[in-house]
This record gives C-alpha cells, structure tokens and sequence, in this order.
C-alpha cells in the first residue's frame, strides 16, 4: 500500500477515534458531520453503499473495453477513468489511488448498472485551487462529491474552460464512457450495454449466437436488480462477463474500420493480456532502482577498486537493460510500432541504446568509465520520466506518424544517435571532472569518446538525411529548415567540425572532450529544447511543456564547468 | 593562387564554414520561435543571400577538398563518396528550385483544378470578358505591362499588411468628427442620383432645398414612382438611391446601420455587433450585400413609415377629389357633406380608413360629426332601401355576431357556406343584398337606421373595402415577416496596417493607378492568398481585377472527389484522412504518408483538411510538387553520404595511421 492510502487510512482512523471518544454515543461521522447516513460512506471511502459481493472482480478487468479511442483490458481503461476523474494517476504506482485497487473497476462496472446515484455523496472528485475559487467550494477539501459539485456549478454564472472540464468530467462519471458492445456500423463505435434494452435485432460486431446469449444475460441480470436477488445476481453478473470475455474473439485481431488506405485492428486477446501486466506491474522503478545500484556501485568501484563492486555493478547494468528491453518489447508489441513516438519512449530507447553498446564494448574493452557513464545515463533520464509529468499511457499514433518504415528507419536511427551522443558526452563529463582534478585525460576513454561519436555521427546523419525523404515522400519537400531540422543539422555540424578538427590535430583531448560536452548540450536542446522551449514548427507531435527552469540551470553549470576547464588549462600552462 | 586553393579546400575553412551556418541556423530557430513564423525567420536566415553565398562555399569546399586528393586512390573510396554525396545532396537543392516547382492547391469537395498556387508570390491578375492575364509585380519600377490595349497599371503604394472590409463601411474616425445622423444625410445626398432617361444625375443638384434634422427624422425628398417632380415638366422620372444602406461604427462601438427605401426616407438600426451580412457575386457588375434585420428592426420607423404613407394616401385622395364626378357614389355623399361643413374632404377620409385600418371595421365612431352630417336624401327611394337591407345585415354581423347560416336566405346560405367572410364574399353579400332591398322598397317605410351604418354599407356596396385598402399602402413587410432584406453595393475599403510578428498571418496591400485611355481610376487591393477572394471591377466593369499569388499550370487534371476524416471508434483523434482523386480520370486514393506519383513526375499529398460547416463546404489542401532531381541527384546523394559515412568509420579503424600521415 502506498503512502497516500496509508495516510487516508490513518485519517479516517483518527477521526473516528476523536469521535469515539467525544461522542462516544454515536456513529462517527453522523455526529461528525450532522448529515444523512450515507455520508458515512464517503468518508469510510472503501465501502460503496452497495455490497460487492455480486462483482465479478477477477474476471472483469480481462474485459476488453473501448476507452479514448483505444480497445484496452477493462483494469487499464478504468485505471484511466479515474485519473481523468479524479486528477490522480499514476500508471505504475498505486498510490493515486484512494481506494482498493478494485475499486475502480467495481464502481464503474456498478455505475453501467445502478447509474451514479448511489455515489452522489463520495468524495472522487478532484478539483484544482483556482476552480475551486471560482465555484465557491470549501478551501480546505480537495476531492468533492456529485452533490456539491452539482450545486456549485448551478450557481456558476460564468463557467471558464475549467469549469466545463469539470462538467465533462462529471459527465463521463454519470455515464461512464468505457464501452463495451462493438457496434457495427461504419466508424467502429462501441456502445454501452444499456443499448441491450432497446434493440432486439443484433446490431453488434458479435455473431448473431453470442449477441443472443448477451442480451438474454444482461436482461435477465436487469431484472434481479429490480428483484434484489443478489444471489442470483452474482451469477449472472459472472456468466455476462464470462460470455463478453468469451464473445470479443469475434472481433479480436479483425479490422474494425478499413479505409482506402489502411485498416484498424482490433487488438488480438494476447496484446491485452500484455497491456494489462504492462501497467500493473513497475517495470519503470525496477529499471531505476537498477541502474541507480549499478551506478553506486561503479562509483564504489571507482573509490575501492575492488572488482566485486565492478561485478555486481555489470550485473545491475544487465539486469536492467533486460527489463528495459522487456519494456521496449512489451510497448513495440501492444502499439504495433517501434517505441518511438513520443517523448516517454525516445527517454527509454536512448539510453538502451546506450547501455546496449556499453555491454557489448565490455566484452572487448576493459574501460570502466563506459559502464559508469551508461548506468549514470539510465538513472538520469528514468529519474527524469519518473519526476516528470510525461503521459505514459498508451495512446493510438497520429496519422502523420503512422508509417511504421518511416518511424523505424528515421526516428530508431536518430534516437539510437542520441543514445550514444549521451554516452560520449557523460564519458566527456567524466574525464573532465577528472581533468579538473588531475590534470590529465585518459586515453582509453579519449578513444571511446571518438568512437561513440563516430558511430552516432553515422547513425545521426543517415538518420536526418532519411528523414527528409520522408519529409520529401509525406509532405512534398526535403529540407525546409523547420527548427528540428535545423537543430538536426546543427547536431550534426557541431560533431563535424569536432570530428574534422580532432582528426586535423586542431584539438587535443582536452578540445575533444570539450567538444563532446558542447555537442552533448546541443543535442540535448535538439531532443528537449525544440519541443519545450521553442515550441515551434512541424514536429509538433512532440511539444510539451516543464523542466525549462532545470533545463537553463543546466546550461549554467556546463558554461561554468568549461570555463573552470580552460581555467584549469591555462594555469597548468603556465607552470 | 594555390594558397587561396588550398585554403578553400581546407580543413579551416571546412570548419569555419559548419561554424557559421550552424551559428546563423540557430539563430533562425530562434527567430522563428520568437515571432511564431517560419517565413521571417527563412527571410533573415535560411533564404539570406548570405547564407545562400555560405551554401555556395560549401559547395566550393567539398568540391575543392575532394579534387586536392586527386589522383584518387581506393583508400580514399569513403572521403570521395561521402563527399560527393554532399555534393549531390546540394545540387540537387540547386535543381529543384530552378527547375522544379511547389504549390498548392485548395479544392473544395467536387471541385477540381490544374493550376496551382506558388505560395509567398505577388501578383495583379486583370481579365475582360475576352482574356484574362496574371504578372507578378515588376522587380524594378512601378509599371505593369497588359496586353489589354489603353490599359495602364503603375503601382503607387504597396503595404505588407492590411485589413480589408467588404461592405460600406467607414470607420470610427468619420463619426466622431460628426454626428452619424447628419454624415448619413450628407452621404445620401452626396450619393443619390437621378436616373432620367437613363441619364444619372446627382441628386444634390437637383434639390438644392432639402431638410434633414434629428427630432424629426425625415428627409424631404418623397419622389417615388408614384409621382412626379413637377418642376421636371411631363417626363417621367424615378430616383434612385445609391447606395441604399450605409453601415456606420460611432465612437461608442456601436454599429449604426442606415436605409433609405424607394421613398427617399431614411430609417435605422442601432446594432450591438455587427450583423451577417452576405455577399452576392453580380460578376462584371461588382458584389451586393444582403443583410437580415430582426423583426420589426425599428418600430419608429415602420410608425413613422405609416405617417407616411397616409400622407401619400391623403395625396391620392386629393387627387381622387379633384374630379367630384368621376367619384363613387358613396365618396359623392361623403365629399358634399365634408364640403357643408367646410373640411378638406381628403384630410377627414384619410383619418376614417386609417381607424377603420387600426379597428378593422368600418362600424366605428358612431358619434362623429361629419357621419352623422351625412345627407342620404340625394339618393333614390330604391337604392335607400337597398341601402338599410345592406346595413341591417352588416350591422348584425358586426355587432351581434350572428350566425350567416340562420339568416333565411337562400342566396347567403349559398355563398357563405363554405366558409365566412372574405372580401369578396361580403360584397356579394352586401350587392345582392342591395338589390334585394331595392325590390322590396315597400318593406322599409318609416325605418331609420344611423347615418354611419348606411354609409359603410354604402362603401361596402361600391367595393371600397377592397379599393382602399389601407394595407396596399402600408409596407406589409416590415410587419408580417421574419427578415427584412436590403441589398446595396459592395464596396471594399482596404486600410494599412503595422506587420503581423508571424509574417504568415499577413494580408499585403497595394495600391494602382490605372488608365484606360482618357479615364483614370485609383484602386486599393488585398492580397487574396488562395486566389478565392473576390474580384473587383474597374471601368464600369470593363475589367476584373485583383491581387493574388501566382499560379502554375501542372501536365495533371486534378478533381477532388471526396475528403474524408476518419477517427478512432468513439473518440475525436484522428486515425486517418484520406481523399478519393481523380487524376486524369484516373481513380486514387491519397492520404497522410501516401502520395500518389504521376507520370509526369507530379506529386500531390494531401497537407490540410477543412471540415464542413454551416457557412463552408469540405476544403481540402493539396500540396504538389515536381522534383526533376530528386532521383538523379538528392536520393543516391543522400545514400552515397549514408554509406560513406560508415566506410569512413570502418576504413579510419583499419587505416587510422596512415591516414593521419597522408592527410595532414
């Protein structure tokens, strides 16, 4: 359990106490808040006024069901409802979560089956400080229930857009948008299961045998409802979701909208499976932890030098380039396309890149810098996705970027080059803090640097080059100068001019490893600053915002670092 | 000289060259992000003469650098290829934008084209009915050449940016120098015009009297079709109103719209915004507005409209008058009795149809003077009696609402069963009535009945009813209908502005002086950048002219046949767009990352959507291009460098040492 839930646990465990001891006659909250029963539901958040004894819990988050476009495992779906309800959400932990894991998939599956009612006084609504100013609610609440959000926007007279979110998030809690009859019509819309009242004709993706046997279910659980038979009801509920898990191999792996062009596939039984284990498990924190040891451990090794720490450093290093794999494949598999379409997946791709190469090299090479470097890269940029608000959801891909030879050949081959620009510019980190220190560079690490800028120039190169024929080949012309583009070649021309003057003896090491600290910068506003702080330009599917603070602090601390370098040099001349 | 070439081909200059245009390149992203347009940042950096000139050195460079290694040897394989693919790479840059071609093409749905829009191009597009002629504006002086004969273009003005109203519309600046009310009489004084023997005159110097003041809001210019101006002797002449509405912003934001209808009276609305107005295409003869007013727009008007109106009924009548036996029976009795109390006879029945048009009944003010004054005696025997029969019906109808199916007579049952009284249905009534009484003169003796019934029955019998019609006279329009329609001339009124910090966003103005022989007309014309705007005529529509990018016939019909966004199931994300072509009538399909290649070595992909609305069909963008070197020099450039690239990371491992030694 997480700490959000333990301190909400702890709460309701104090405030009852107090009222215990105060009001040792009655019920807690009753006294507490002199309001109807069913406000001591809201506040024991765990206990929905309905038993739950009939949900079929196990069973139901296999459920696959349409959710913002996308045919998801019902657990995954509901997950995301309740982050676009309730603000809270976070893929991986549960800590977002004030109520049982199952909670959301109960109260949704209860909802599609009671209505909202019976939820009008639980707090599930998080509202932001501002809206909360403008709708006039108590200051010191953040989450609300239906009843006071129903009556504080009737007193609104000028809702703003925050407002009307908050209305459509309420919208989306009485009716909740997760659907689950595939119906068959041209746009491959989905419908909920209320739509079984009405119709007796099959008007679902489903054959004609399993739509009968859904609606004879949902019908029949209709009316234990009203009978209150809850025993009957239980199984009921338990064979309709059975025969909704049992009826998606109708559609499952089929096109569910075929255009001139392309077609949508439904997602095959497997690929849920996959997406389900992918966002209940924490594949993202495991990665870190590991590299963060590996890192520790490298820098023990540096300290000691006792090879135990090397090891079980390269141990760590392997064990999270396995998950990360893992999670590159699990991402490739469920989207049906390379792991590169958006910030989160090009921050988990680099530095794979990155630590692929460092396990390979290590084979050959006995360089301990590259292994410090690779798991320092690792825990950096998962620290980042970690601290940062990126979406790690998964979300269906523009069309500008639905070309899954264009996005491998261009985007693998530019993001592989990013991997190894990291790798040469931590290595060149590394080697000037030891400058600074020592006074020296080693070679070994000079001869990696080069190479890894090598191999990323010819990765980073070719790549822009493809990237204009598929600029060329999509939207009519090679090169435009559009600020990724420019930025692209900027990479490129400062590797250049560092490749050009290193190999004509214009600079040294020292030159080297500055300019791989420049180059390093620089592709790092190529990848981060075009889309965050210019904001600018077609590549827009990439635009974001934050960090910008760190970003130029960061900036600050390389310009000082290559300034107490020169410093460094010219006082080491002088003696 | 062989310094200069060494330097050229050097490993110095090489780096100093990358230096510059990087530097200069984030600059221009800079720029870019700063002011959101990619056009001024291209303007300063990345289409510069100066970056140009780097681009060129570069070349220089790599050319220079490659042959210094001549004679070749097969270690130097990589350097060549990367280097030449380099060169491959630029030229073929250099190609395309000699001989190749990028446009666009807006297309509605249905719609189709073999032209194409060069975008960032000025031109003046000029046509008769006969030709019509583009040319882009002159690099050097302010002429422009037509193959129009007596045609002369010079541009006197030309502004990056402007704004451009469709209608007649001033801005705040006049009204708050005057008063709106006193600019719209002077403006329609200035405008209206005479039309005689179609002929046109101003009307300012025809009337040189005319009044025009706040509290009373007229304009003394009532001349329509109906009369005459006298002081014209006998021809007939009609004035015309140009234009006929004027639509004003006073200081206080406040939107003044201003009619004149064919009365010469003007009327107005005070709007909050400003309201739709539509532009109707009369081609050669120039663009009409057409606007909605709500109901009843303005109710001083339509009352003082109603003054009006009786003031020209009170004509009429005076004119009926003049010739007392030329007038209808019952208008006889009514005019000698008006006469034998000394009342202007017209004054007196204008205000009686105007009660009678407000009560809807003729049985009113039984009281007043002049009815009961009223002399019946000139009148036979007979036609009294067919009078009281006549009367003594209508009163019954009228006051004690009876029903006409129990009247015991044959004729009325006849006529009235279908329905009840319309017009006509009356006067057949009232007629037979009349006669029936007129038999029956013997049935009557000794009964009274007031003057006032008697003379509606009266005019009842003689079809005045129908006759006079107050509702002829009064515009039922203004009452009866939802929308009030005026159409007027559209004028366009183009005013400079400061640039746009996005360069894009930018609407260019520019300003000819055109002569066609002897006459001379000035124009203002915004730049229309879809070619979609509107056209204007010059010389009396001898000539449509206007301002627009130039355009570029392409070897392919183009035909857009259906536009289609496609979303994800029950979500707003787009999956796909995708449009059915017809190129030369050839069927395809093109959407985002698929392109359709002609023969001909067109290429078109679809850059842009727009969605059907209320006001707008689906538009749809296409971007075409042709690019003569893309597979003989930009492609294999780009995979020589590819590939060069990698053997120099191989060959430099193998080779390293040796490399260090030759090529230093």
């Amino acid at each position: 359990m997480t700490q959000t839930f333990r301190l909400i646990i702890l709460k309701i465990f104090i405030i009852n106490l107090l009222a215990v001891i105060f009001f040792p006659s009655s019920s807690a909250a009753q006294t507490l808040n002199n309001e109807p029963q069913k406000i001591l539901h809201s506040e024991s958040l765990q206990s929905p006024p309905i038993d739950i004894s009939y949900f079929p819990q196990d069973k139901i988050s296999k459920l696959p069901v349409l959710y913002k476009g996308r045919i998801r495992p019902f657990s995954v779906a509901s997950k995301l409802w309740l982050y676009d309800i309730n603000m809270r959400y976070k893929v991986k932990g549960s800590k977002f979560i004030p109520f049982k894991a199952s909670f959301t998939e109960d109260l949704i599956w209860k909802i599609s089956l009671f209505g909202p009612e019976p939820w009008n006084f639980t707090r599930i609504f998080f509202v932001k400080e501002p809206t909360r100013k403008v709708l006039g609610l108590n200051f010191n609440k953040k989450r609300f229930t239906l009843h006071d959000l129903n009556l504080a926007i009737e007193n609104v007279k000028k809702p703003d857009s925050e407002v009307n979110l908050l209305k459509r998030r309420i919208v989306s809690f009485k009716t909740p948008d997760i659907l689950m009859l595939p119906l068959a019509n041209k746009q491959a819309e989905f419908g909920p299961l209320s739509l079984l009242e009405n119709e007796e004709d099959n008007f679902t993706l489903y054959s004609d045998e399993h739509f009968n046997e859904i609606r004879t279910l949902y019908l029949a659980l209709k009316e234990s409802l009203n009978k209150e038979n809850f025993v009957h009801t239980q199984t009921l509920s338990f064979a309709l979701v059975d025969k909704l898990i049992d009826s998606y191999q109708d559609i499952e792996s089929k096109p569910l909208i075929t255009t001139q062009t392309k077609q949508l596939y439904a997602p095959s039984a497997f690929m849920l499976e996959l997406e389900d284990i992918l966002y209940s498990s924490y594949l993202l924190d495991i990665i870190f932890v590991s590299y963060a040891i590996a890192t520790l451990l490298f820098c023990l090794y540096f300290i000691k030098s006792k090879p135990l720490f090397l090891h079980i450093g390269y141990s760590f290093l392997i064990f999270g380039f396995l998950i990360q794999t893992g999670l590159l494949a699990l991402r490739s598999i469920i989207l049906q396309r390379p792991p590169v379409s958006n910030m989160l997946e090009t921050l988990i791709y680099a530095p794979w890149i990155a630590v692929l190469v460092t396990i390979i090299t290590s084979f050959f090479s006995k360089n301990k810098i590259l292994p410090l470097a690779a798991s320092l890269i690792g825990f950096i940029l998962f620290g980042i996705i970690g601290t940062s608000e990126l979406n790690q959801s998964l979300e269906n891909i523009q069309p500008v970027l639905d070309s899954n030879y264009w996005l491998t050949i261009h985007v693998l081959l530019i993001v592989a080059s990013y991997g190894l620009f990291l790798l040469s510019g931590v290595m060149a980190h590394i080697s000037l803090f030891s400058y600074l220190k020592k006074g020296i560079i080693n070679d070994g690490t000079c001869k990696f640097i080069t190479q890894s800028n090598y191999i990323a120039v010819a990765l980073l190169i070719p790549g822009t080059i493809l990237g204009g024929v598929w600029a060329a080949e999509s939207w009519g012309r090679f090169w435009d100068w559009d600020p990724k583009e420019s930025w692209a070649f900027i990479s490129c021309a400062t590797y250049l001019i560092i490749i050009h003057a290193h190999k004509y003896h214009i600079i040294r090491k020292l030159g080297l490893v500055i300019g791989s600290i420049i180059g390093f910068n620089v592709v790092t506003f190529t990848w981060y600053g075009v889309n965050y702080i210019l904001g600018q330009g077609l590549h827009s599917y990439g635009f974001g915002s934050g960090g910008q603070t760190f970003y130029w602090v960061f900036v600050f601390f390389e310009t000082a670092l290559i300034s107490a370098a020169y410093i460094k040099k010219i006082r080491l001349k002088l003696n | 000289m062989k310094k200069i070439y060494h330097f050229l081909g050097g490993v110095y200059f090489a780096i100093i060259l990358i230096f510059l245009t990087a530097i200069y390149t984030a600059v221009g992203t800079f720029i870019e992000s700063k002011t959101s347009s990619h056009l001024q940042a291209a303007y300063f950096t990345y289409e510069n003469p100066f970056f140009r000139s780097l681009l060129v050195l570069f070349f220089v460079n790599i050319l220079i650098a490659s042959l210094r290694r001549y004679p070749f040897k097969p270690r130097h394989i990589p350097f060549l290829m990367t280097h030449l693919g380099l060169l491959m790479i630029i030229s073929g840059c250099i190609v395309k934008s000699l001989l190749g071609y990028q446009g666009a093409m807006v297309l509605k749905e249905g719609s189709g084209s073999d032209t194409i829009i060069l975008p960032n191009t000025h031109a003046i597009k000029i046509e008769n009915k006969q030709k019509s002629f583009i040319t882009p504006l002159p690099f050097f002086g302010n002429k422009i050449k037509t193959p129009f004969k007596d045609l002369l273009i010079s541009i006197t003005n030309f502004e990056p940016h402007s704004e451009e109203a469709l209608m007649v519309f001033e801005n705040e600046k006049i009204i708050t120098q005057q008063d709106p009310y006193e600019f719209a009489h002077n403006y329609f004084i200035a405008n209206a015009s005479i039309i005689k023997e179609n002929m046109s005159y101003p009307l300012s110097k025809v009337l040189t009297k005319s009044s025009f003041t706040k509290e009373e809001q007229t304009f003394n210019i009532y001349i329509d079709k109906y009369y005459e101006i006298q002081s014209f002797g006998n021809q007939n002449i009609c004035v015309s109103m140009k234009p006929s509405k004027l639509i004003l912003e006073s200081s206080d934001k406040k939107i003044y719209c201003f009619f004149f209808n064919k009365n010469g009276f003007i009327f107005h609305y005070i709007f909050e915004n400003l309201p739709e107005i539509y532009i109707l295409d009369n081609g050669y003869g120039g663009y009409f507005s057409q606007i909605s007013l709500p109901k009843n727009f303005d109710t001083w008007s339509i009352e003082y409209l109603k003054e009006k109106e009786q003031h020209l009924i009170q004509k009429e009548l005076e004119y009926l008058f003049s010739d007392v036996d030329k007038l209808p029976k019952p208008m006889q009795i009514f005019y000698n009795s008006s006469i034998n109390n000394t009342i202007e006879p017209s004054i007196y029945l204008k205000n009686y149809l105007v009660e009678w048009k407000q009560k809807g009944t003729f049985l009113f003010n039984k009281d007043d003077w002049l009815i009961k004054s009223l002399d019946f005696s000139t009148l036979s025997s007979s036609d009294l009696s067919g009078l009281f029969w006549t009367a003594s019906f209508f009163e019954k109808l009228d006051h004690e609402q009876i029903d006409l199916k129990d009247v015991d007579l044959d004729f009325v049952q006849e006529t009235l069963l279908r329905n009840k009284t319309s017009d006509e249905q009356e006067l057949e009534i009232a007629n037979k009535l009349f006669m029936l009484g007129k038999q029956h003169e013997n049935l009557l003796i000794g009964a009274k009945k007031d003057n006032e019934s008697l003379f509606c029955a009266f005019l009842k019998i003689n079809g005045f009813n129908k006759k006079f019609n107050y509702n002829e006279f009064c515009q039922q329009s203004l009452e009866n209908e939802d929308l009030f329609y005026s159409y007027s001339k559209v004028t366009n009124s183009i005013t400079s502005k400061a640039s746009e910090q996005k360069w894009e966003e930018n609407k260019p103005m520019i300003e000819l002086e055109l002569r066609d022989g002897e006459k001379k007309e000035n124009i203002k014309l915004s730049y229309q950048i879809h070619n979609k705007g509107l056209k204007w005529p010059i010389f009396n529509g001898k000539y449509l002219i206007s301002f627009e990018p130039l355009t570029k016939k392409i070897p392919n019909k183009f035909r857009l046949r259906e536009a289609k966004k496609i979303l994800f199931p029950n979500s707003s994300d787009v999956f796909c767009y995708e449009s059915d072509v017809l190129i030369d009538d050839k069927e395809e399909t093109i959407s985002m990352n698929q392109i359709v290649e002609t023969k001909e070595g067109c290429r078109f992909y679809m850059s842009s959507f727009q969605e059907n609305g209320m006001m707008n069909a689906k538009v749809a963008i296409f971007t075409v291009n042709r690019d003569p070197a893309k597979k003989i020099l930009t492609y294999p450039g780009a995979f020589f460098l590819s590939l060069g690239i990698i053997l120099l990371f191989w060959v430099k491992n193998k080779n390293k040492k040796r490399f260090h030694d030759t090529d230093l």
